[in-house]
């Protein structure tokens, strides 16, 4: 079983850390966020025959006052970019983050997630939008922390493009 | 010359050399083949050490002819191998078992001293306070540093490669722990703008982790204790090596661990550790084991002491039971300093207690069963004479008029233990065993037999010396003809008693080779028929001897006084080995 590093990016807020609760196994506590701006979790996905454990880089949101630590990036063969779909901002910030993703680590595979599915009442996110992201390779996913509602399908689409694009 | 041969084949070779070459050219050709060994004799030495410096193949081809050589030389002589081993074995085999010895009494030292000493008694203590295992406690206070665990990581990745643990250390995910460190060193990195340097080593009460950064790969280890530099070096060495050896495979590094397992030994071997006692390496005086030891041994002299006095106090009081007394013993039982004793008094007589005051009992406590006979009842005496015998007997008791008859079967020894019984003695007018049919112990019987099967050796081909051209006997075989004779009728009494028929008694005479032959013949007759004579006249039976003679002893090597002997042949019906004897239990 191979172990991939990939990172969870996007603005502050948008539920990178729920999403990642949920499904995953760690030792860390959230207070590593805001002292070295990254939490590690651990989680193992795939089917019987061809399994991949991934560590999972938390990075810390994001926003005006801080910049992304590119840093952290360094070696990741995935990455999965988290909007806020009740928040325009977390969009605008999203574009930004992946612009230096692919400064960085070039073509890496990524998949977005607009999360917090399950607020409908508040959701921005238009259609137009996510028709404009799937285009250009973004591999969106409607999703919800809390439901869980196509998260799992979101990490198993990341690790097939991942080992495709190793072949 | 050539090697000198008595062989007539090699000389008449030669001599066809000779006659073909001419002598002078035969000679010079031995020459030359001399010439040639002596060359190679110079040389072979030196040959030898050189091929030995350059490769292996001169043991390879020896091996062989050498283990056959070896084989060779033992067998034709194994006892020169056992007199080289010899001397070696004795002091070999002296110095293993004084080293096991010694290694015994150290380790039980070592065991009562951790156990007993204050120190450790202190500690335990200490870590019963605070919670803690007695065990951890002690590495705690004994180790001087412990390497831990020991992680390889993917640098760019902070993937980890392998990590090993020492035993009985509790641990965290590895792989989070070091994707966590990595992610600690960039940041330390990044915050202080430290220009490609980084994190070389935290530390956190007794516990440091020491890190080092290569160019492909990051090891970290976790130190419990106060390391010194040689951790440090290791940790270097061998980061150093994993890239001088597999630089190309960590710069391929996609996360599969499956490939790295042959790494594990590799950074196992870092797993070091030191205790303080090591530093200590005299051996101590192991003074408490020994006096453990002398104070068991103290203990168990004085115990095998004391019993020593009591048994000899309990035969004290057993003898007391054989002296003609009103007294019958019927059994003993000793229970730690309690001797509990049976007996049948004689109604007549006081107690055993007085006649236990006699005699000092100095600790012995005695605890009587006494069976009291009634006057004039001596038959009631009757069931407890079998346990006198100890056996079960197929001996019969009748009282009749005062006397005890015995009758059925007893051995002799059985027998003697009840007509001596000094109470039976008194208690009856007479003891009689005269209708008793003796059965012999099978002691007894293989005894017997033993004696006549040597009785019948010593007296099968014994000889008879004689003098010098005569039938009379040498003077010093006088005493030898009166004891064989005494012998032969032991035998011809005991043959009757082990079934054994003796047939034949046949005497066969001999004379040296002085005088003629025939005179010798004739000599050697009348030797045998004189011993035949003074046999008979001894009482042996005339009818089982027969004489003969053997003349001269051609090639014999035996003394002239030997030659001239008689030597007697004894004949038996059955053979000595099948002896018969009738078992009745």
């Amino acid at each position: 079983m191979k172990t991939k590093k990939i990172c969870m990016l996007g603005a502050f807020a948008v539920g990178k850390t729920s999403l990642v609760n949920r499904f995953v196994s760690s030792i860390f506590n959230e207070k590593y966020h805001t002292t070295i701006g990254v939490k590690i979790s651990k989680k193992i996905v795939g089917s019987k025959s061809e399994q991949v454990q991934l560590m999972i880089w938390d990075i810390e949101g994001t926003d005006v006052f801080t910049s992304l630590k590119t840093s952290y990036l360094k070696g990741s063969s995935g990455v999965i970019l988290v909007i806020d779909g009740t928040r325009h901002a977390s969009f605008e910030e999203a574009i930004q983050i992946k612009t230096k993703i692919n400064n960085v680590l070039g073509d890496v595979p990524i998949v977005c997630l607009i999360n917090k599915c399950d607020l409908l009442s508040q959701w921005v996110f238009e259609d137009s939008d996510f028709e404009s992201i799937k285009n250009e390779n973004w591999n969106p996913f409607k999703t919800s922390a809390k439901t869980g509602e196509n998260v799992e399908q979101a990490f198993f689409t990341l690790v097939d493009s991942m080992l495709h694009f190793e072949t | 010359m050539t090697s000198p041969t008595s062989s007539p084949e090699h000389s008449e070779y030669q001599q066809l050399r000779e006659l073909l070459l001419g002598k002078a050219a035969a000679a010079k050709l031995d020459q030359l083949s001399q010439d040639e060994i002596a060359y190679i004799a110079d040389l072979i030495s030196e040959a030898i050490t050189t091929r030995g410096n350059q490769d292996d193949s001169l043991s390879h081809a020896l091996a062989p002819i050498i283990d056959s050589a070896f084989d060779r030389s033992i067998r034709n002589d194994p006892h020169k191998i056992s007199d080289v081993f010899f001397p070696i074995i004795g002091p070999a085999i002296r110095k293993s078992v004084s080293a096991a010895l010694f290694d015994m009494v150290q380790s039980l030292n070592k065991i009562l001293e951790q156990s007993l000493s204050l120190k450790n008694l202190g500690w335990r203590f200490k870590a019963w306070r605070a919670g803690q295992n007695y065990a951890e406690y002690v590495l705690l206070k004994t180790l001087e540093y412990r390497v831990e665990q020991v992680f390889l990581i993917h640098r760019e990745t902070g993937i980890l490669i392998d990590s090993v643990v020492a035993p009985e250390v509790v641990t965290q995910d590895p792989d989070l722990v070091s994707s966590m460190l990595t992610a600690i060193n960039d940041f330390v990195s990044d915050s202080f703008d430290s220009d490609s340097q980084s994190l070389e080593w935290l530390k956190f009460g007794d516990l440091t982790l020491q890190i080092r950064v290569g160019p492909k790969a990051i090891m970290a280890i976790a130190v419990r204790g106060s390391a010194d530099k040689s951790v440090t070096d290791m940790l270097d060495n061998t980061l150093e090596k994993i890239h001088d050896s597999y630089y190309s495979m960590l710069t391929k590094f996609d996360g599969d661990k499956e490939r790295w397992q042959f790494i594990t030994p590799i950074i196992e071997a870092c797993l070091v550790s030191k205790t303080y006692e090591e530093e200590t390496k005299k051996k101590k005086n192991p003074w408490l084991a020994l006096s453990v030891i002398t104070v068991g041994l103290a203990y168990f002299s004085y115990y095998l002491y004391q019993e020593h006095l009591i048994q000899l106090q309990q035969n004290k009081v057993l003898s007391l039971l054989n002296e003609p007394n009103g007294y019958f013993y019927i059994s003993h039982k000793r229970e730690d300093e309690k001797l509990k004793l049976t007996l049948i008094r004689d109604q007549s007589e006081s107690s055993f207690t007085s006649q236990l005051e006699k005699i000092n009992l100095e600790g012995l406590i005695v605890e009587l069963n006494e069976i009291l006979l009634p006057l004039n009842k001596s038959n009631q005496i009757l069931p407890y004479i079998h346990s006198l015998t100890d056996s079960p007997s197929t001996l019969l008791l009748e009282t009749k008029k005062g006397i005890l008859f015995l009758s059925g079967k007893a051995t002799e020894a059985q027998i003697n233990l009840i007509s001596n019984n000094a109470m039976l003695k008194q208690q009856f007018k007479r003891i009689d065993s005269s209708s008793v049919e003796m059965i012999e112990t099978n002691s007894q019987r293989e005894i017997k037999q033993q004696k006549f099967k040597e009785l019948y050796n010593k007296l099968n081909g014994s000889s008879f010396l004689f003098k010098q051209s005569s039938d009379i006997l040498n003077d010093n075989e006088q005493i030898k003809l009166s004891e064989r004779i005494k012998e032969l009728k032991d035998l011809y009494k005991n043959s009757k008693e082990m079934k054994q028929a003796i047939e034949q008694l046949i005497l066969i005479g001999s004379s040296d080779k002085s005088g003629t032959r025939v005179k010798n013949e004739k000599l050697s007759l009348q030797r045998a028929k004189a011993l035949k004579e003074i046999f008979v006249a001894n009482g042996l039976p005339e009818n089982d001897i027969i004489i003969s003679n053997s003349g001269v002893l051609e090639n014999s090597s035996l003394s002239n006084e030997k030659q001239r002997q008689v030597i007697m042949m004894v004949y038996l019906k059955d053979k000595l080995g099948n002896l018969k004897v009738n078992h009745e239990n």
